[in-house]
């Protein structure tokens, strides 16, 4: 074989060595599991979100149609 | 004299760019269009997307409006995914970039590839087809040294404006009527901003009798009276606005060495009277190739563009800052925009006062830059070629939005405002960050046997890499409504959030050509292929596709003389390839953020004390086994020339299946507790077809050559649903047998005459529509529309909004563009050419959304009243009249998409004259004197001339705007065609190259 193509074989190594074959990415601002129920502060931030099952302002004087 | 050779055989050698590499065209398997730098010449447009528009058959280009930096994803062969969505993968050399940002005279070639087989070798980047896009090379010319200069000066107006009623006195009549005719009683206040009374409008009327033009009266108390007459289209935009472009370039080789570099400018001076929507981009290139050794090759291309839009914004408070949907509202001919004393009036204030205070507006920066670096060594007689490149190219995109409070009086020296001043006096910044690495390796060797055996491959490795990064902050309390900075803002208002992804790409892929004696052709490709976008069990995929072709004109028996038929070709293809055109981290389960609302709005929570709380949600669930959406496109094309290959034509059908589209799953029992979570549920079926035929060819006009050559293409392409989760067939949601685009309406037939033939419809019983508020108590009365009971249940219904049980809804239409057509035309004769470019689309319904300006006064009464509803309303003396009785808040109209119907649904078909030129090449022996080697003048027109069914009612749009939404930068639900108009251009350009 031709020793400049192995030369230059050699030149585009770092080309493809730069990148590996794990492609696994984690989310970088959306919460998982671990970031919720790993800290008390992310417990208590989920926990905020039960709050929108009560009602709002503009609401809560409606009278709800299943209660007598 | 002049020789000039004959193009007769020219297309024989015609190169094409596809992946990784270029091809003779006659070698070609798969569908693949290229379209040469001709086709971006002497236009005075500012970017390539608008230039592409209509230039490809098949390639798609649907522009939001007609806003100067206006650029859109590119679309090949139809709707794609109904899922996970997608668009073309447009790579500029070789690399994905984005072609907003790139200098039109850059580009050599642009090559599209659209089937399976030629996209297969970018994998699952590319599912739904990829647009080449090549800039020049400067190592072609040979031992020269060019300088080029061309420039153009355009003065642009609006394609259209709507016509609306100016006359006050006649707007408040209407408004009166439509009113009185819906309600039965008198309105007190033109909306929110102009108060009414019978009164007034007999003042008004006398005054106008009197030939009184005063717009204003001042009462005791010191209150304006209005008596206007405006149009508002008139105040705000400018009869003509200037536009011009600079491009210098320089290149040349000399030895080892050759260079290209560019540089150039598009200004636009803006539409707007007040605080005018200005626009600059700027950009540099610089390219080098050095031959180090005899077979190595190094080049290096690197561009850098710089992009500034200010665009002013309507009134958050009236139309959510769309400028065009505050006017329609609020803008009302009855009231003048400004007060004796140079103060906004309150329908000033709340439709343009955006404008006119000069400190509502929103900034948006774009740089970008990007550096590729390549290697090429060619050994063994360049039989053996090896390509490594690497590319790093970032993105900064900075926005700025301000808003404040607008000044305006009501009464003589008293400032009221709209909104409050320094609580209201917002600004938001966003910053957002992208770097983007890539790399590939590949080598190619390509050998012929025997003569008669040729044989290439191609075998490569790509990666990807791209970080994106934003902030988000916003502040009330801005100390001085002038002040830019967020430093100034000092309100309890604020919030901060930011947003970040990361995703990376890794394939190997191969491509195998045999040709036996240039008649039988086949190509194998394949692509192994792996993204971070999918779960760890489902990251990698291989695609593989094949082409063929038949090249029938060589094989011995075809004794066809090459005079009559030059070439004939059959080709046939079919791949698979996935679809990763998704975003990043779509198929992981998120726990995402939110803010409470503040106020008293439903999503307003006050928790510990605080305002605009953040919270985290639970996720929506996730399936385990999610897998990649994919896409299988069969093609088959034909290639032909006659007349020694002056006239040729080519044609491609195409069958292409997305599967396992990521849509809803199957509905689950209550007991489940959520929603059915998706997964690769759906299927769909795109055909279409591609067709184009041209002729070229020359002869001899008074001793010179005369070209001629015409070209026209027309593109095809409709989908339907294969499969999908929707049992019951519900009308609201995709199902199986739909197809893409499908408008569900009710029909009707005519106006009714007289109370007798409500009395009498339907048999006898009596006409029943309780569905649609044509009066505020659901009356009908004479000239209102009259709705066919298809379902014969003696009332017009809906049914129970399934396809078994639609009520007294069919398919009327279908909004999807079909015969998608374009025609050019160019000739040139002893150093004049001319060219004219036509395109347009044979076919497609549109059915104006409630808010539309095509509505008026029948949407909301108090709204702008198109000059053409004038004696088209049905009256007892205009009986055959288009629009009904004169009603606001009409039922059919208003209700958004829920009334639909035949009566008004409008044909949106159209042709556009969308460039002509005319220009002078002068001649040779003038410009040697000055040592100027081609020196041109030419005029250029763009959108000069446009035709549509629609313009039988009204011109009020232009075409391709009328069913867009409203400004897709401020909000796009504001009803449809409240945008910045398209615009026309007539320019006068120079190119001058030494």
């Amino acid at each position: 074989m031709d020793t400049r193509i192995l030369h230059f074989l050699i030149a585009l190594l770092p080309v493809v060595t730069v990148s590996s074959c794990d492609l696994t990415e984690r989310m970088q601002v959306q919460a998982d599991k671990a970031t919720i129920f790993g800290s008390e502060s992310g417990l208590k931030t989920y926990a905020y979100s039960f709050y929108e099952a009560l009602p709002a302002l503009n609401n809560a004087f409606r009278k709800d149609a299943m209660v007598d | 004299m002049l020789i000039r050779l004959e193009p007769s055989a020219e297309f024989l050698e015609d190169v094409v760019v596809v992946g990784y590499g270029t091809t003779r065209k006659v070698n070609l398997t798969g569908a693949v269009d290229q379209v040469s730098s001709e086709r971006f010449d002497n236009r005075p447009v500012a970017n390539v997307t608008q230039m592409l528009q209509g230039a490809v058959p098949n390639l798609n280009i649907s522009l939001a409006d007609g806003k100067p930096n206006r650029s859109a994803s590119y679309n090949i062969r139809g709707t794609t995914s109904i899922g996970a969505g997608g668009s073309a993968l447009v790579l500029i050399d070789g690399v994905e970039g984005d072609p907003a940002m790139l200098n039109p005279d850059d580009i050599e070639s642009i090559s599209v590839l659209k089937d399976a087989a030629s996209s297969a070798i970018y994998g699952s980047r590319a599912p739904y087809g990829v647009v080449l896009i090549t800039t020049r090379d400067p190592s072609r010319e040979k031992d020269r040294f060019t300088v080029t200069y061309t420039g153009n000066v355009s003065i642009q107006q609006p394609t259209a404006i709507p016509d609306v009623v100016s006359d006050g006195y006649v707007y408040a009549s209407l408004f009166y009527d439509a009113w009185y005719n819906y309600r039965f009683n008198d309105p007190t206040t033109f909306n929110k901003t102009q108060d009414f009374s019978k009164t007034w409008l007999e003042t008004f009327r006398q005054r106008k009798l009197a030939g009184n033009t005063l717009e204003m009266a001042v009462e005791p108390d010191g209150r304006y009276v209005y008596y206007g007459n405006t149009d508002y289209y008139d105040v705000i935009y400018k009869n003509t606005t200037i536009a011009q472009t600079h491009n210098l370039s320089l290149s040349g080789t000399s030895g080892k060495l050759s260079w290209f570099f560019s540089g150039r400018l598009y200004d636009y001076d803006g539409l707007f009277n007040f605080d005018p929507d200005r626009y600059r981009t700027m950009n540099t290139r610089s390219k080098v190739t050095a031959r180090i050794l005899p077979w190595l090759q190094l080049s290096s291309n690197i561009d850098f563009t710089y992009d500034k839009y200010h665009q002013p914004t309507g009134s958050s408070e009236e139309g959510g800052g769309v400028l065009w949907r505050s006017i329609n509202d609020e803008g009302h001919p009855s009231a003048p925009v400004f007060n004796p004393d140079g103060t906004l009036t309150k329908s000033g204030a709340y439709a343009i006062g955006g404008l006119v205070s000069g400190n509502n507006w929103m900034d948006r920066i774009t740089k970008t830059f990007k550096t590729t670096t390549s290697l090429k060594a060619t050994f063994l007689n360049d039989r053996l070629r090896l390509t490594g490149d690497f590319t790093y190219r970032s993105k900064d995109y900075t926005e700025t939005r301000k808003r404040t409070a607008i000044p305006y009086s009501e009464y003589i020296d008293e400032i009221v405002w709209l909104g409050t001043p320094e609580s209201d006096d917002s600004i938001k910044e966003s910053l957002q960050m992208t770097s983007y690495i890539a790399t590939n390796a590949y080598a190619e060797y390509e050998d012929t046997f025997s003569t008669r055996h040729y044989f290439k491959a191609l075998l490569g490795y790509n990666y990807e890499q791209q970080d994106y990064k934003s902030t988000y902050s916003e502040r009330n309390g801005l100390l001085m409504p002038d002040l830019d900075h967020i430093n100034f803002a000092l309100g309890d208002v604020m919030s901060i959030t930011s947003g970040g992804s990361r995703w990376r790409y890794a394939g190997a892929f191969f491509r195998l050509n045999y040709a036996f004696d240039e008649r039988y052709l086949l190509e194998v490709n394949g692509r192994y292929d792996g993204s971070s976008k999918f779960p760890d069990n489902s990251q990698w995929g291989f695609f593989p596709s094949a082409s063929a072709a038949w090249r029938v004109s060589r094989e011995p028996f075809w004794n066809v003389s090459p005079k009559a038929v030059s070439n004939l070709k059959v080709r046939v293809s079919y791949g698979e390839l996935g679809n990763s055109n998704v975003d990043p981290y779509s198929y992981l389960e998120k726990f995402s953020f939110s803010t409470f609302g503040t106020g008293s709005g439903s999503s307003a929570r006050y928790l510990d004390g605080l305002a605009k709380l953040r919270y985290i949600k639970n996720p929506s669930q996730i399936p385990d086994n999610i897998g990649w959406e994919k896409s299988r496109t069969l093609d088959v094309g034909l290639d032909m020339a006659f007349l020694d290959g002056r006239i040729s034509f080519t044609g491609d059908y195409y069958i292409r299946k997305t599967l396992d589209m990521y849509t809803v799953g199957p509905t689950l029992p209550d007991t489940f507790g959520a929603s059915a979570p998706k997964g690769n549920y759906a299927e769909m079926s795109t055909y279409g077809y591609e067709l184009s035929l041209s002729y070229d060819d020359t002869w001899m006009v008074g001793r010179r050559p005369f070209h001629f050559g015409v070209k026209a293409t027309l593109a095809d392409y409709y989908s339907i649903i294969d499969k999908y989760n929707n049992a019951s067939r519900e009308l609201s949601d995709y199902y199986v047998g739909q197809r893409i685009g499908e408008i569900w309406g009710f029909v009707c037939n005519g106006l009714f005459q007289s109370q007798e033939e409500i009395d009498s419809a339907f048999d006898g019983k009596g006409y029943r529509n309780e569905i649609m508020q044509t009066s505020e108590k659901y009356i009908t009365y004479p000239g209102d529309m009259r709705f066919e009971d298809l379902n014969g249940n003696d009332r017009i219904d809906r049914g129970s909004d399934t396809v078994d049980d639609p009520g007294d809804r069919c398919i009327i239409g279908n909004s999807e563009p079909r015969y998608i057509y374009s025609l050019s035309l160019n000739a040139d004769w002893n150093g004049i050419f001319l060219s004219a470019f036509f395109e347009g689309v044979g076919k497609q319904d549109w059915f104006p959304s409630d808010e539309s300006l095509f509505w008026g006064m029948y949407n909301r009464p108090y709204n702008q009243v198109p000059s053409w509803h004038l004696g088209n309303y049905w009256t007892e003396d205009n009986r055959d009249a288009y629009l009904p009785r004169y009603v606001g808040y009409y039922g059919p109209m208003n209700a958004g998409t829920a009334n639909v119907n035949s009566r008004y649904l409008q044909n949106i078909a159209y042709i556009r004259l969308k460039n002509v030129q005319v220009g002078y090449n002068l001649p040779h022996k003038w410009l040697k004197k000055i040592h100027l080697s081609n020196v041109s003048i030419y005029f250029s027109g763009e959108n000069l001339w446009s035709w549509s069914p629609l313009y039988r009612w009204t011109r009020d749009f232009d075409v391709a705007n009328a069913s867009k939404s409203s400004d897709t930068d401020i909000s796009s639900s504001r009803g449809d065609g409240f945008n910045y108009p398209s615009m026309k251009s007539f320019s006068i350009g120079i190119s001058i190259t030494y």
